[in-house]
């Protein structure tokens, strides 16, 4: 029996929340308008008309290249990638190719077993969005409202190997653009969008094998450092492009399944193709889309309607500065600033908002010394509308409790760790795995307290103590 | 300043706003007697689209590829046959805000796509000075409208020469600004770093006019970047001391015997008028053309790329042989495999033209030479035989290909039929060609001639 | 040639294939002496304009109504554009 190993590349379009257009001043909200009302000569394609580029657009491209560990390149250009279809009304989409505006970047990721690994970013680009198509009979019908909305690409090397690593890259992006307030990057709404490039190599005792000739994955041109053409040699001569799929879960579920396929046929020594496949939900499987007897060809060249664009390492440390902290950032200056553990600080930076909660709550909490991690753990463990309760209200009732005559942590510990001693077989369930003897070890502190000690600091204490435990 | 023994029609821009301001006609009057000339000339000159019937402005000719709201703009393509833009051009709506108003539009070659006025899906356009003669093109009914007098000034388009070549053709004037002077917002695109909008009229000094009109950044063109401010007086300052360049390369083979005679004499009268003459080198000439199709034609196919028969116009099937030669040789040129050896290195020879120039133009102030090698030819002479007509324009790609302004101005005449002056100037340089043009124009006095048409009352 | 009509979605009849094909390649042909010129080294032009970083502020404007917008339009259904399905995307 082979062993084989998956070669995945992600390509994540995300389409950024600006308020007007790429090349175009319309509105760019056109989400659920009536159709063609939001369209000018532009957008529209019409003879004529030109393109001048979004600023703010750019400056989001440009963070996002940031947040994702890219060098911003001195130079970038616009190009013309050339094609016909419906939806693109110049018959070119303005994109960028052999001078994207942001290369080489990192982003880490943890795989199914738990461990950290790194995924190079080759690119991240901005270009166009295109109309949207319904079919109708025989018909096609074609709304150009969304023509032209910045879009922003983000292209990796083929460094996944498993669908957890894809998971949390997606979650990443997501969270990553949210945090930058430059897309809300929903796949169900479509301001997110992913496509997978799938291939599997044999490994045979534990190397992988050389294949010929193999440039399938390779990216545009080459982009990137020097670096990555070693792993590069040695990919499969063929990939399959999983497109069209606008859900997270369903596209796991096709990238395994891809996997699967793709496993059995080398295995029976079938020749796998380039090609494009979709995922068919109800027979849970990839069906062909089309197949690529030859790269497209798409004429690109510099765009000569658009300037040039020259970018100084001023203006790239002014946009560092200027851009929001980053998850990663503040989940460091969290553990260390605050005292917090990495996965207290990990909870409170899921999103933006509320870590901004969190540290509003510490700054008025410090009036009455109440601990940021008290704090970290009430907001964590405690459910309540955070839009309804300000900070200033929570630290309020916080405080309250606390005078109520709450539990010290010294007297908690010492009860705890009697619990323990006194409940050998709730332990070593937890041990074996069975989360709910920690309940039942929280509710036997609060017997024995009286109903006196915080159950969610209880609870914290007997799982630090319980893990530390060999 | 009365025109008493001459036709409303027969006066310059200049000549007419001054009789307005001093209101010796009115507007309407104006207007119905070039609208009534246009409509009857037109039948014989075809130099007209679409003519319209204005009562008040000055009455323009614009190109069609020109867009202009709720006024069919063809492009002298069929595949446009229909097409009513739901927007107007920048110019347009400059010249409007300078009480200009549309007269009709003109027939030019198909997306500006042509040297001859030959290639249009709305028929030849006829030169005034020998309807058996092509006017030139790309801009081919704007010039013939200007010297057949059926409009006070008008538009055309400039990629390779279709401002200057048809101007020379038809003895008129006609000015290439610098790229960027003019937004290109509206002007149905051919070679998107090529294409430039530009004046044709009956005297320099109206050429200047309409170009400080039309001229200037609108937010909606990312190359357009500077205005023009037009001084009547500037213009008028001698040219004493002037040093004008003569490119040896351009007074060699290939330049018609007639044409090179009259270019000759003008120099000489330029000299007459002070200036120095001075050759210079502009070594890589013999590759203007080839780097100008390979460019020329790439752009255009992406451009015509939206002509897709959906949001407007007609099926592809529809677009002229000129038109399909040159997208399918684009399309070539930018393929796989083919965009390095073609366009990429077409790209290069561009810029060692733009170098010659600069050089060029430290030893010289203008450079002074023919527009044409030929004066108009026979109708129907050259259409079978794309590459002799591209070989035509050797004289003028190279402004294109370098973005610097040139103009042409009518020097005299070979074989009955007008030869056009061109000078060149480096990029901005618009009063100093606007000044030369006009000092040679004011004493050569050609424009005085005017071909002969005859309108029955 | 037919690769060159796909490419550029223009139609020909076989015939109109080979008429083009002469006159493209003579073309071609006389282009083919840029070959000659020494271009190492030499950085290609784009553009004739210097001008960088033009771009503009993201402030949204009213465009076309959806009347404009449809009315030169073969072809039009509930207020969106109508074409023939065609089966796959053209490259």
């Amino acid at each position: 029996m082979n062993n084989y190993e998956p070669i995945i590349g992600l390509e994540v379009h995300v389409e950024l929340s600006t308020r007007s257009k790429m090349f175009c001043s319309c509105s760019a909200d056109y989400f659920g308008k009536e159709s063609n009302t939001h369209t000018c000569p532009v957008c529209l394609g019409l003879p004529g008309a030109l393109p001048v580029p979004n600023k703010a657009a750019l400056e989001n491209c440009m963070k996002l290249g940031l947040a994702l560990g890219c060098k911003i390149s001195d130079e970038s250009r616009f190009e013309r990638k050339n094609y016909f279809y419906p939806d693109l009304p110049k018959g070119y989409q303005i994109s960028q190719y052999r001078w994207p505006l942001c290369k080489s970047g990192i982003v880490k990721v943890r795989n199914k077993i738990g461990e950290v690994r790194e995924i190079r970013i080759n690119r991240v680009h901005q270009e166009e969005d295109t109309g949207k198509l319904t079919h109708s009979g025989e018909n096609t019908l074609i709304d150009y409202n969304r023509s032209g909305v910045p879009l922003v690409e983000i292209v990796t090397e083929p460094d996944f190997r498993d669908t957890e690593e894809i998971r949390d890259y997606a979650k990443k992006i997501q969270q990553i653009c949210r945090y930058l307030g430059i897309s809300n990057a929903d796949m169900e709404k479509g301001d997110m969008r992913l496509e997978a490039n799938v291939s599997v190599r044999k490994v045979t005792a534990g190397h992988p094998e050389l294949v010929e000739g193999s440039l399938a994955h390779a990216g545009p041109t080459s982009v990137g450092d020097s670096s990555s053409t070693t792993r590069n040699d040695m990919l499969p001569p063929y990939r399959v492009e999983l497109k069209n799929i606008n859900s997270f879960r369903f596209m796991v579920a096709a990238v395994e399944y891809e996997i699967r396929r793709q496993i059995e046929a080398l295995d029976k020594g079938e020749r796998l193709i380039q090609e494009t496949r979709g995922w068919n939900e109800n027979k849970k499987q990839t069906y062909t889309q089309r197949v690529k007897e030859e790269a497209n060809d798409y004429r690109y060249f510099a765009d000569p309607d658009l300037t040039e664009m020259i970018v100084d390492s001023d203006s790239v440390k002014k946009t560092k500065e200027e851009m929001q902290e980053l998850p990663v950032d503040k989940q460091k200056r969290f553990v260390a600033s605050y005292g917090l553990s990495e996965t207290q600080a990990i909870m409170l930076t899921d999103t933006r908002e509320f870590a901004d909660y969190f540290e509003e709550a510490v700054r008025v909490g410090k009036e009455y010394s109440l601990q940021p991690t008290k704090v970290a753990n009430t907001l964590i463990n405690k459910k309540f509308n955070r839009d309804e309760i300000l900070p200033a209200k929570f630290v309020e009732m916080l405080v309250g409790e606390q005078e109520k005559g709450v539990l010290p942590d010294e007297e908690l510990e010492k009860i705890i760790a009697q619990a323990i001693t006194d409940n050998p077989q709730a332990v070593a369930d937890y041990k074996k795995g069975k989360e709910s003897s920690v309940q039942f070890l929280v509710g036997q502190v609060m017997k024995f307290t009286h109903g006196k000690a915080d159950p969610n600091r209880a609870k914290e204490l007997l799982t630090e103590k319980l893990s530390s435990r060999v | 300043m009365t025109h008493k023994n001459m036709e409303i029609t027969e006066l310059t821009l200049t000549q007419i706003l001054k009789a307005l301001e001093e209101k010796e006609f009115s507007e309407e009057e104006l207007n119905s007697a070039y609208v009534k000339r246009a409509q009857v000339l037109n039948a014989g000159l075809n130099a007209y689209v679409t003519v319209l019937e204005p009562y008040e402005g000055i009455p323009a000719a614009i190109k069609d590829v020109i867009v202009t709201k709720d006024v069919k703009t063809t492009a002298g393509s069929k595949i446009l046959e229909n097409f009513l833009p739901p927007y107007s051009a920048t110019v347009i709506d400059k010249l409007e805000s300078h009480n200009v108003s549309v007269l009709g539009k003109t027939n030019c070659d198909e997306f500006a796509m042509g040297s001859s006025g030959e290639n249009s899906a709305y028929g030849v356009t006829h030169n005034p000075w020998d309807t058996g003669k092509v006017p030139g093109g790309s801009s081919s009914g704007s010039a013939a409208a200007v010297s057949g007098d059926m409009c006070v000034f008008a538009l055309g388009s400039d990629t390779g020469g279709s401002i200057r070549q048809p101007a020379s053709f038809c003895g008129v004037v006609g000015l290439k600004p610098t790229y960027g002077l003019i937004s290109r917002y509206g002007l149905i695109a051919y070679a998107s770093s090529l294409d430039c909008v530009g004046p044709i009229a009956k005297s320099v000094e109206d050429a200047g006019q309409v170009l400080e009109w039309i001229s200037g950044p609108d937010g909606k063109d990312s190359n357009c970047s500077k205005s023009f401010t037009f001084s009547r007086e500037k213009i008028k300052d001698g040219i004493k001391g002037l040093r004008v360049g003569v490119p040896k390369e351009y007074l060699g083979e290939g330049l018609e015997e007639g044409v090179k005679e009259t270019i000759k004499s003008a120099l000489s009268k330029l000299e007459s008028l002070g200036a120095e003459l001075i050759y210079v080198d502009l070594p890589h000439s013999e590759y203007a053309i080839a780097a100008y199709y390979i460019i020329a034609t790439s752009e255009a196919s992406s451009n015509l790329a939206r002509l897709d028969g959906i949001r407007f116009g007609g099926n592809r099937d529809l677009f002229g042989a000129e038109v399909k030669r040159r997208i399918m040789l684009g399309t070539f040129s930018l393929s796989v495999g083919y965009y390095d050896d073609y366009f990429a290195r077409a790209a290069k020879v561009r810029t060692l033209i733009i170098k010659d120039f600069e050089k060029a133009f430290k030893k010289c102030d203008i450079i002074a030479g023919p527009v044409s090698p030929t004066v108009a030819w026979n109708i129907g002479a050259k259409v079978n035989d794309p590459l002799a007509m591209y070989l035509s324009d050797i004289y003028t790609v190279p402004a294109n290909l370098a973005g610097i302004p040139g103009i042409s101005v009518p020097a005299g005449f070979s074989d009955g039929l007008p030869v056009g002056l061109q000078f060149l100037g480096p990029k901005w340089s618009e009063e100093k060609l606007l000044q030369v043009a006009y000092n040679y124009e004011q004493s050569a006095e050609w424009n005085k001639q005017k071909p002969n048409l005859t309108v029955s009352p | 040639m037919a690769k060159l009509s796909r490419l550029s979605q223009l139609p020909l009849t076989s015939k109109e294939e080979d008429a083009y094909a002469a006159q493209v390649e003579e073309i071609l042909e006389y282009v083919e002496q840029l070959s000659k010129v020494d271009t190492s080294g030499v950085e290609p032009t784009f553009s004739p304009i210097d001008l960088k970083n033009v771009t503009r502020p993201d402030e949204p404007q009213a465009g076309l109504s959806q009347e404009e917008a449809l009315k030169d339009a073969r072809e039009v259904k509930n207020g969106l554009f109508v074409v023939k399905t065609i089966s796959s995307k053209s490259s």
